[in-house]
């Protein structure tokens, strides 16, 4: 072997570890404080929130629920899984309609706290839309003191909250599962980013239709507002490698929505009534 | 099996675990571009969307500007009965234009004639397709027309005349200058700009945008147009859609799809 060849050679091995270590060291921004499932946990997630969105007053998949940590409260309308007083290890928190939802949208916020309002306003969307479920995270998205776990549940794969939106979409495949986000105008690098209130997508570069009608009807009927879709008219906030978005699409679902909200928009939406009831008209279209 | 040729299977193993990972990993899946459809006709890029606003023959409707102008900007989109698309190639339709003054006293009124063409059909073809959902993409090229007037204007009624047959109906957008206080103003506004808007706002120049000057800067900002809507409620007083653009072959045909139809 010449000396040319062993340096190649050497150098293909460097390249190669690399990138062995760049893709299982990701750096430290993308560290995640949850529990990680399990490829088998992942799947019984899934099976578990299958069943409790289908019929949420069953008790096959309480078991397995209160087995993974959550504990169950049912209410009138609804049935929440939270995690217990003082077990903050992030696992999320979800409502399911009892019966009798009156549209299969599931509205989730995978940001609360840190995009502020997000899991207010989802919660009042679920409550007010009489929407067939909703979601957000239960632990912060940066370290803090009193939560054990953080970590930003858009970009956890193997997680309850994507085992949700993956066990809703099995069962209402033609529903929408739409993610709340907020962003800061100040620090859009471009003007139309700055001039939004409103950019939705669907996680692709390629918007489908059920993503034009959304659009169609907020520019419609939130006409003091700036709805843009991506990219079509904002070239950022797409939410492109959002995790849920894409396991949605891998199991053929396409009416996953991601919705970046001014702050001024978010404020408006939680004072006022009729805005509220225009956007979850929309999202139930 | 020597040492050596076990050391260089065990090598090649690894090399092979790490290409599969690192192919894994950069996989184009993880950046959301496995799409879920081509939206409108099967292979259309859309490109860019626009509010428009249906003209009525019966109805005008009505577009109030900022402040008194003394000119404005339509561009107007003749909609093809899809029966009609593949037979002809070219359409013509017209508007009637009134201009009002603040007292509410007519300053103006223009009837307007125009022909949209299928772009495929030009003589110079362009690859660029205009799709509205719910009525397909039998939609025909645009034109523009800018209305002057020496008295300063506040209100435009827009209705529309008898189109001619294969015309299903006519879409347009209104523009105004927008309004610049000084010249000051006019370079503030365009220096507050991030830099991929400055870049867009002056591509026409033939200088890079760090070699043109305020004088030019300024030109730039006082010449935008920005649309406005129609005043009423929607459904009774105007009727809104919305435009999409595209292109068939984006590869073939990327920027400035529009500039062959002026």
């Amino acid at each position: 072997m010449s000396r040319r060849t062993k340096i190649a050679v050497i150098a293909g091995f460097v390249l190669l570890a690399v990138l062995v270590m760049t893709s299982l060291f990701p750096p430290l921004r993308m560290a995640s404080g949850f529990d990680r499932l399990s490829t088998s946990e992942m799947r019984r997630a899934e099976r578990m929130f299958e069943e409790a969105v289908a019929s949420p007053s069953e008790a096959s998949w309480q078991q397995p629920a209160r087995s993974s940590g959550f504990q169950i409260d049912r209410h009138s309308d609804f049935t929440a899984l939270t995690e217990t007083e003082g077990d903050c290890r992030g696992r999320g928190i979800y409502l399911l309609r009892n019966q009798g939802a009156s549209s299969p949208v599931a509205v989730t916020a995978p940001h609360r706290g840190s995009d502020r309002h997000t899991g207010t306003l989802a919660e009042m969307l679920f409550r007010e839309g009489g929407l067939a479920a909703a979601g957000w995270n239960s632990a912060p998205r940066r370290k803090s003191a009193e939560c054990s776990a953080h970590g930003d549940l858009a970009k956890a794969r193997r997680h309850f909250f994507t085992a949700f939106t993956t066990g809703f979409a099995q069962v209402y495949p033609q529903g929408r599962v739409v993610q709340l986000h907020g962003f800061d105008r100040q620090r859009r690098s471009s003007g139309a980013g700055r001039a939004a209130d409103f950019i939705v997508s669907d996680g692709t570069d390629r918007p489908g239709d059920r993503l034009l009608a959304l659009s169609e009807c907020l520019t419609f009927a939130l006409p003091e507002w700036n709805v843009r879709v991506y990219p079509l008219d904002a070239a950022e906030l797409g939410g492109l490698s959002n995790v849920q978005g894409e396991a949605l699409r891998e199991i053929g679902f396409a009416g996953f929505v991601h919705v970046e909200i001014s702050l001024a928009a978010r404020r408006a939406l939680l004072e006022k009534e009729d805005m509220r009831r225009h956007f979850v008209q929309c999202l139930m279209a | 099996m020597t040492l050596s040729s076990l050391l260089r299977a065990i090598c090649l193993s690894l090399v092979a675990t790490a290409a599969a990972l690192a192919a894994w990993s950069l996989s184009p899946q993880t950046t959301g571009t496995a799409g879920a459809g081509a939206v409108g006709p099967e292979g259309m890029h859309l490109r860019s969307r626009a509010l428009v606003y249906r003209l009525d023959e019966r109805r005008a409707t009505r577009f109030v500007f900022s402040q008194p102008v003394t000119l404005a900007r339509v561009l107007s989109t003749p909609l093809i009965e899809p029966s009609e698309w593949e037979a002809g190639a070219a359409w013509s339709y017209g508007y009637r234009v009134t201009l009002f003054d603040d007292g509410g006293v007519v300053v103006g009124s223009r009837d307007i004639y125009s022909t949209g063409a299928n772009p495929a059909k030009l003589e110079r073809p362009i690859d660029l397709v205009r799709y509205i959902r719910g009525f397909g993409n039998s939609i025909a090229t645009q034109d523009q027309a800018v209305f002057e007037s020496a008295i300063p204007f506040t209100a435009m009624d827009i209705v529309g005349l008898s189109p001619a047959e294969g015309v299903a109906a006519i879409d347009v957008r209104a523009y105004e200058l927008r309004p610049v206080l000084n010249d000051a103003a006019a370079i503030a506004t365009y220096r507050r700009r991030s830099d991929a808007e400055r870049r867009d706002l002056v591509r026409a120049n033939a200088f890079p945008e760090e070699y043109i000057t305020d004088m030019e800067r300024r030109n730039v900002v006082i010449n935008q147009w920005r649309p406005i809507g129609p005043s009423g409620i929607l459904g009774q007083d105007y009727d809104m859609s919305v435009l999409y653009t595209g292109v068939m072959h984006p590869a073939a045909n990327d920027p400035g799809a529009d500039a062959g139809e002026q």
